[in-house]
């Protein structure tokens, strides 16, 4: 499939220039953040800096405003526009194909940093902290910008104007996706506030106020990330027609690298009322913007040995792993000097405090598997000239103990009676658990339902002392924490479950015809063409009947005019249990259809445990603010 | 109370560096244990393949190769413009999939027929998930 006649920049006969307003007001805003840097170090606090920001950020409004109402008015003399959007195209797409793209995607997160940055602003001003913190904010903003007119710059045109774009990506024509870039992109920048205002405590000493705040932007940011990953996990499994909802692809393992390190962050936040492993709080703050900064240099610079292979320009791979470069070696030059400094204390042994710590650990070592899981290939690639990929089964293999061991850690924390320790007690611990690794090894269960049985018991154990709590104090003491546990047990158990019991089958059927597989019998009804704005769909009409209950379901295969992209949109009947889901694959000479057919465990569970996790998350954050 | 504090800290980064080093030691064994090599035509013909283990064999669909056989299985050849090899899949094929374009198939050698058992066939795409053109060198 050729897309028309032109592509990419290089291969263009067509003179490219830059677009004066919009240059202009990227410039202008990289001049003010230079500016806000140079003040916010200048003075001990001023008002100015604050207009200052809130100049900033109406500047990148204004910029982005003036980006969206060229996809309105189908201005295609903006390459952007021409490569992302197209006539036929819903103008609800036209907005969403703003952040489609490299470009457009990296500009949306500079006006987010901005706009967080003046939030920070108006909700804490007058704080001591502020000006470090935007001095902080205002360096990475500055090198962001540097980034995008030098090496993604959206504001380039042609000199001609053609008739036509070449569409937004069929598979991004979705509404989840619509959403999920910018709640990721937030996640991001929110990350960059919370580190901002590490980087304050270090200079200034962590006093309650800046801890307070400090609480409220880690919670944040691990809530919109965590909702981000939701959502793209959501996407993958009804768009992508995969038929999975995590593939431990690269793509999704560097989000998962920050989300990994700002949950022992949040988590060690705690400690922070006796002022306990204040450095390791430090650390994990510094490491977890880190991270966000590896992320989006691992997508975006196409090292990646991917299937999702998002090739682009080296020079931006070059320019963003230097940015990581700069912020890490600075701030952990700052960590080791200013460290000891910072009082530590360890906490005694087995108290709450401990079992965080433990907790902690945990959380780095899985970061850990995911980090070299992920980074492996490229560093093999790179030193040796040798292309591999890693398997599923390394992550999962690795992974599961230490999440059960994690779900261990914080169920035992809820039973505070459990951790005063005599020898009795211990030898009647030792003992027991021997017998049930015996009981385990003769009965010849597998692993993986062992580790079924296992979170299955938590779960009943963890929602009867809820309800007992319940029901004899009339309320839960700290709900967000014991509901927001309760949801991670939950979601393993679906997790696993739909590891263990999943099954799919391929097969090929004409209209009329039904097979039978797994105490389910599907028949293909019929098979329908039709006819929408800008794709012709291919309608396959299924029934499912399973036991008594019968359901029926579409399957589609879309053509979009534009580039003739096929794209599937699987069928899905979603019951609490499991999910019957089929993808339509290619039609054959006899007018059979192949179709792969899968049972899913367990997914409904896996987004309603996610949501209740989320709304714990929301919950636990606001909680103390007021607002 | 202060040279105490400090004894401490180091033992702390001590322990801290062991335990760290020690997990990737083990981290890195299981990495080992599942990787999966994505080679290319060429490089599979190269190599003294006495071996079954499962690998990525990635290359170019070769133009008119793409044959359907009995039920769902379908037989194409991968190409990197070198050499060629054969791959038999059964099942259903991604929607990006298509004649002259990347594909990466995981699976194993056949090395009676000189063929190729994939399980599993993915579509190479770009960031705009598009089938990806493999450039040819040389």
């Amino acid at each position: 499939m050729t897309k028309t006649t032109c592509l990419s920049k290089s291969r263009c006969k067509i003179n490219i220039q830059p677009d004066f307003f919009g240059n202009i007001l990227l410039s202008f805003s990289a001049f003010l953040s230079a500016l806000i840097f140079v003040v916010s170090l200048s003075k001990k606090h001023s008002n100015f800096g604050t207009k200052l920001v809130l100049a900033n950020f109406a500047t990148l409004i204004i910029c982005c405003g003036y980006l969206f109402l060229q996809f309105l008015e189908d201005n295609f003399s903006f390459i952007y526009v021409f490569e992302n959007s197209s006539i036929l195209l819903p103008t609800f797409y036209k907005i969403s194909a703003f952040w489609s793209a490299h470009e457009g995607s990296f500009l949306l997160m500079i006006l987010f940093l901005s706009g967080s940055m003046f939030i920070n602003n108006s909700f804490f001003s007058g704080q001591v902290w502020m000006p470090i913190s935007n001095a902080t904010l205002s360096f990475i903003l500055f090198f962001y910008l540097v980034f995008q007119i030098f090496t993604s710059n959206p504001f380039l045109t042609f000199d001609v104007l053609p008739n036509n774009g070449t569409d937004l990506n069929p598979l991004l024509q979705d509404p989840l996706l619509v959403i999920h870039p910018p709640v990721l992109f937030a996640g991001y920048v929110f990350y960059a506030v919370t580190f901002s205002l590490v980087i304050a405590g270090m200079f200034i000493g962590f006093d309650k106020k800046l801890f307070q705040s400090l609480k409220l932007w880690a919670g944040v940011s691990w809530f919109t990330l965590t909702f981000a990953i939701l959502l793209g996990s959501i996407w993958a499994y009804y768009e992508l027609g995969w038929g999975g909802y995590w593939f431990w692809d690269p793509v999704e393992n560097v989000v998962l690298l920050p989300w990994l390190a700002g949950t022992a962050f949040t988590h060690s936040l705690i400690f922070s009322k006796n002022k306990i492993l204040l450095s390791w709080m430090v650390f994990l703050g510094i490491s977890t913007f880190l991270l966000t900064i590896l992320a989006s240099f691992v997508v975006r610079s196409g090292v990646l040995n991917s299937v999702h292979s998002f090739a682009s320009d080296p020079s931006r791979g070059v320019f963003l792993l230097s940015l990581f470069g700069v912020f890490a070696f600075a701030s952990l030059a700052l960590f080791f000097s200013k460290s000891v400094f910072l009082q530590s204390e360890w906490p005694k042994l087995l108290s709450k405090q401990y079992l965080l710590v433990l907790n902690n650990v945990v959380l780095l070592a899985i970061l850990l598997i995911v980090f070299l899981g992920t980074l492996y290939p490229i560093v093999t690639e790179v030193f040796y000239g040798q292309k591999l990929s890693i398997g599923p089964n390394y992550f999962s293999s690795l992974i599961t103990p230490l999440v059960l061991i994690l779900i261990t850690l914080f169920s035992v924390e809820q039973f505070p009676n459990l951790l005063k320790i005599n020898k009795r007690k211990f030898l009647l611990g030792v003992l027991s658990i021997a017998l049930v690794v015996i009981i385990i090894d003769f009965l010849k269960i597998s692993a993986l339902s062992v580790g079924l049985y296992f979170v299955a018991l938590v779960l009943s154990i963890l929602l009867l002392k809820a309800l007992v709590e319940l029901a004899t104090k009339r309320q839960i003491n700290i709900a967000h924490k014991v509901f927001g546990h309760l949801s991670v047990v939950l979601l393993t158990f679906a997790v696993i479950a739909n590891h263990q019991f999943s099954e799919s089958l391929d097969v090929r059927l004409k209209p009329g015809e039904e097979v039978e597989f797994s105490n389910t019998v599907v028949r293909l009804d019929s098979v329908d063409v039709e006819g929408e704005m800008n794709f012709d769909t291919v309608v396959a009409n299924f029934s499912i009947q399973s036991g008594e209950t019968q359901s029926n379901l579409k399957s589609e295969k879309r053509v979009y005019k534009i580039g003739g992209v096929i794209t599937s949109e699987t069928g899905i009947v979603s019951t609490v249990q499991r999910d019957y889901h089929i993808v339509l694959g290619d039609r054959f000479q006899d007018g059979s259809w192949s179709i792969r057919y899968s049972i899913n465990y367990g997914i409904m569970l896996i987004w309603i445990s996610s949501i209740l996790l989320l709304f714990s998350m929301l919950y636990g954050t606001i909680r103390r603010h007021g607002y | 109370m202060i040279r105490k504090n400090r004894l401490n800290k180091i033992y702390l980064i001590i322990f801290f560096l062991l335990s760290v080093g020690l997990i990737t030691f083990f981290i890195l064994r299981a990495l080992e244990k599942n990787i999966d090599l994505y080679l290319t035509p060429s490089e599979v013909k190269a190599a003294d393949f006495n071996q079954f283990d499962d690998f990525k064999l990635g290359g170019m669909v070769k133009v008119g190769s793409l044959q359907k056989l009995e039920g769902l299985e379908i037989s194409f050849i991968v190409t990197d413009f070198q050499s060629e090899m054969t791959v038999i899949y059964e099942g259903v094929l991604p929607n990006l999939f298509k004649e002259n374009s990347g594909v990466v198939a995981t699976g194993s050698l056949n090395p009676e027929q000189n063929q190729f058992i994939a399980t599993e066939i993915l579509a190479k795409h770009d960031e705009n998930y598009m089938p990806v053109k493999i450039e040819v060198q040389n």
